[in-house]
């Protein structure tokens, strides 16, 4: 599998990145490196395979609320708030 | 006193003695570090007044004569992508430079609960993606033992704290050989639990379908001490198992009838010969021993790698899709719109790891690619995951070196496909889930050479029990 510019640019878009005309060059070498390395897996059949694993001993906790003690070291956190909201660019014109 | 000669049980004994100082003890190791870690760059943060704190209140717990644990007053280190309360957790990103953690981590709770001395947080790849340190956004750690060669990665800070004698024992996180491989290159035990032993609660997620907290210690002993203190069921993580940690026994049982697996896999042309050789040696001495050892296949080994570096990229292109600049960490909202700001801080605030996998795992999850690759690689997985169950019904325990190379040296490694390789050994047991731990040894040579044990499901202790008969019986008089 080839990852030219144009599927870099595509890739970049649906994952928030911006990236320089050097980072889509250097990404565009090294993903198809990647991807050759990894076509080994088309070798093998697993049409038949199912793909999720069975895991032992887990417990779901009840389905109830619990207050988290943290409310104000998160918005601290936060690079814009206004009251107890975080600030945001606006979204609609 | 020289503490980096004694285990930790032994310098509990010698502080309930009162033959120095929590205090004491404490400001050795801030001093150690003080002095040695401005060359080896193990730490990216201290809590100096933290650990000072917790020391003091050891030293009054022991005056007034009242019980205290084994890892009470002993100090210790933290890989900085597990939080803290009001320290900064920065997962070695400038994304998350100045993130101050609103809360602590399940791991780190369970250390204070015990009175230990956490004395700071240890470098690491950025977001734990590495195999040598060298990819934390901040500086690259230097191994204590040969300072022009990597620690290994990505707890390389906590290993290194470790083995330069700057901590007595060091948290650390597993994802795909990110324990072990530092503690090869270190010479310290690193132990890799089952996947859901330990909570991950306040871990910073890089896959969390193969995440798991572990420990860098100087010996067996201090990491089962240290692994029974962090183990076991938790609330806040849906992940963890309500299963029972089963005490181990010590004296560790004698060899008679163990078997040992030797996976013919392991065994390739990307196997150091000097390597191969010392294992050849460990092996012989353990058959003398009376182990028995049988040779084995794990059919899939070869696809572990390519698997993993396409489950790991789409869950971390997943789990890295919050960093947006807006919650928390670095934020560029100089741009004209909203999207203009996620896209702004991430392309600052990521380094080039992190955009390499968000890049691959947002391609194998894509729509036309989906089936092609994720979905693929799962079903592959499962195949690996199989091979051990089956093997597991003929051996107790498998054997194979933990890492390809010794440590190799700061910038050895120049292709990104040329460090996922270097885990080659190590990313199977992550994504089957089993439990693995890395076990030092030495030749004639100052690198250490490491095997490494995996066990079955949930057998952490006899795993402990193995290892601590290889290290006093087998190992010690190899050289």
């Amino acid at each position: 599998m080839n990852i030219d510019k144009k599927e870099v640019e595509h890739i970049a878009d649906l994952s928030r990145l911006k990236l320089s005309e050097a980072e889509k060059e250097k990404f565009s070498r090294e993903l198809t490196v990647i991807l050759a390395y990894i076509d080994k897996l088309k070798k093998l059949k697993v049409d038949a395979v199912f793909p999720w694993q069975e895991k032992s001993g887990h417990k779901t906790r009840i389905d109830d609320r619990q207050d988290f003690a943290g409310r104000e070291n998160i918005l601290k956190n936060a690079p814009k708030t206004s009251t107890n909201f975080i600030e945001v660019k606006g979204v609609f014109k | 006193m020289d503490f980096e000669k004694l285990n930790l049980r032994a310098v509990h004994v010698a502080l309930k003695k009162r033959e120095f100082s929590g205090e004491e003890l404490t400001r050795y190791f801030l001093n150690k570090i003080e002095k040695s870690d401005q060359e080896i760059h193990a730490f990216i943060s201290l809590d100096k007044e933290g650990a000072l704190k917790q020391a003091r209140a050891v030293d009054k717990k022991i005056k007034d004569g009242q019980k205290i644990d084994i890892l009470a007053g002993l100090p210790g280190a933290i890989k900085d992508n597990i939080l803290i309360e009001g320290l900064i957790t920065t997962a070695g990103s400038k994304i998350l430079e100045n993130y101050v953690a609103p809360y602590t981590a399940t791991v780190a709770k369970k250390l204070k609960e015990k009175d230990a001395v956490i004395l700071g947080k240890t470098n690491l790849d950025e977001f734990a993606m590495g195999s040598s340190c060298e990819n934390s956004a901040f500086f690259p750690t230097l191994n204590p033992l040969d300072k022009t060669r990597v620690p290994g990665g990505s707890s390389g800070g906590s290993a290194a704290a470790v083995a330069g004698g700057m901590a007595l024992y060091a948290l650390g996180s597993d994802t795909g050989g990110s324990i072990r491989q530092p503690a090869a290159f270190c010479g310290l035990v690193g132990l890799k639990p089952t996947y859901g032993r330990v909570s991950r609660y306040g871990l910073i997620a890089l896959t969390s379908s193969t995440d798991v907290i572990g420990t860098l210690t100087r010996s067996v002993e201090d990491a089962e001490v240290v692994f029974a203190a962090i183990a076991g069921f938790d609330p806040n993580d849906a992940t963890t198992a309500d299963l029972e940690v089963e005490p181990s026994s010590f004296p560790p049982k004698k060899p008679g009838k163990i078997k040992i697996g030797l996976p013919k896999e392991y065994f390739t042309k990307e196997l150091d010969k000097k390597i191969k050789l010392a294992f050849d040696k460990v092996v012989k001495k353990m058959a003398a021993r009376g182990f028995e050892t049988i040779d084995i296949s794990l059919p899939h080994t070869e696809y572990a790698v390519a698997t993993y570096y396409i489950v790991t990229p789409c869950e971390a292109s997943s789990n890295l899709a919050r960093y947006d600049g807006i919650k928390y960490g670095f934020s560029d909202f100089s741009g004209k719109d909203l999207l203009e700001s996620y896209l702004n801080s991430r392309q600052q605030g990521f380094g080039a790891e992190p955009k390499r996998r968000i890049m691959l795992g947002t391609f194998a999850l894509s729509a036309g690619y989906y089936e092609a690759y994720y979905l693929r690689a799962l079903k592959v997985r499962r195949l690996i995951a199989e091979d051990f169950k089956k093997a597991f019904v003929q051996v107790d325990f498998i054997l194979t070196p933990t890492t390809p190379t010794l440590p190799f040296k700061l910038g050895e490694k120049q292709s990104p496909l040329d460090m996922y390789l270097s885990d080659i050994f190590l990313t199977a047991p992550s994504l089957a889930g089993l439990p693995a731990l890395a076990l030092p040894f030495y030749l004639s040579e100052k690198l250490p050479y490491s095997l490494q044990i995996i066990g079955d499901y949930f057998t952490e202790n006899k795993l402990i029990n193995l290892a601590k008969f290889l290290e006093k019986e087998v190992l010690e008089t190899l050289k």
